[in-house]
């Protein structure tokens, strides 16, 4: 099948695309891999702080938005992106406990990080930091502050991918940006901030 | 307070940065080629699949269809029915009389009749 041109594509939503996509577009596959494919790496990358395995995480979300191109409602609520960083979020959990790097969850989600978390940093290029210091957060924590400071999505959202209410995002990132900090202020020096 | 704040404006630089991370090509290209291999198999004809065959139609097949079959079938009827008549009357049918055949009947067993009657009497 022909796609359309690159300029009329640009226009239409993620949504839109999906339908495309089903039908056979190829145009349509590149743009939604564009767009979606380096949200989806990003998340995977900060929740797990392993390059690798966010690769191969991400290319399984995005095998699963494929297969689910067929079945898409353009009429529904659901929003693609919003759809795949709730795959994202759960194969990442899924990872994280099967390996066992899980912290622990519950009500520590919501409570500050223990102190002496920024303890664990080590030296390192500026992004294996911010890994390292989101690692100590609570899993729910962590992800919520990826989809709010580095995804960007507006708590709403956030509460669908996690399947939270939107005051229990609104806690979580709080807390996980003020851990966050904590976390990193020691490493001011090894991120080049300290002048 | 302007500590905060520092640390606050270090920490938003840090998630510009992390905004700015990204998949490389080889995870774009494999990307790509499974979102291909979706559409080639999800557009793909669709063969029908031959229909399931029954018992009666594996054995009409093994008997070289259904032409040997009747043959088959017309043979044992005629065995049949050359068992159930008297040979008298086959012979009719075939004309062993023209023929000059002789038709000789043999009674392999015995007379039923004879057994039950004892003098005459039941």
């Amino acid at each position: 099948m022909t796609g359309q041109g690159s300029a009329d594509l640009d226009a239409l939503d993620d949504g839109a695309l999906m339908v495309l996509f089903a039908r056979g577009d190829p145009a349509a596959t590149r743009l939604l891999t564009e767009r979606l494919l380096p949200r989806a790496f990003r998340h995977a990358a900060r929740v797990l702080g392993d390059r690798a395995e966010a690769e191969d995480l991400a290319q399984e979300a995005m095998l699963r938005l494929w297969k689910a191109a067929a079945d898409w409602r353009t009429d529904g609520t659901a929003k693609p992106a919003t759809w795949l960083h709730k795959v994202v979020a759960n194969l990442a959990i899924d990872r994280l406990r099967r390996s066992g790097r899980s912290v622990e969850l519950g009500d520590d989600d919501y409570a500050d990080a223990a102190p002496g978390m920024e303890a664990r940093l080590q030296d390192g290029d500026r992004m294996s930091a911010l890994d390292r210091a989101l690692a100590t957060l609570p899993e729910r924590q962590r992800q919520a502050v990826v989809l709010r400071h580095i995804e960007e999505l507006s708590n709403p959202e956030i509460a669908e991918v996690l399947g939270l209410g939107v005051e229990a995002v609104e806690s979580l990132t709080a807390r996980g940006k003020r851990a966050l900090k904590a976390a990193l202020e020691g490493q001011k020096e090894a991120l080049g901030y300290d002048t | 307070m302007t500590r905060n704040t520092e640390t606050d404006a270090s920490l938003d630089a840090l998630f510009a940065e992390a905004r700015d991370d990204g998949p490389d090509a080889a995870l774009m290209a494999r990307v790509l080629a499974d979102g291909a291999a979706v559409q080639s198999a999800a557009t793909a004809p669709v063969v029908p699949s031959a229909p399931r065959q029954g018992w009666l139609a594996g054995v009409v097949q093994a008997l070289g269809g259904w032409a040997p079959v009747g043959g088959v079938t017309a043979a044992g009827l005629m065995g049949l029915s050359m068992g159930l008549y008297a040979p008298e009357a086959v012979a009719g049918l075939i004309g062993a009389d023209s023929l000059g055949l002789e038709v000789i009947s043999y009674s392999v067993t015995p007379d039923m009749g004879a057994l039950w009657l004892e003098d005459g009497d039941v």
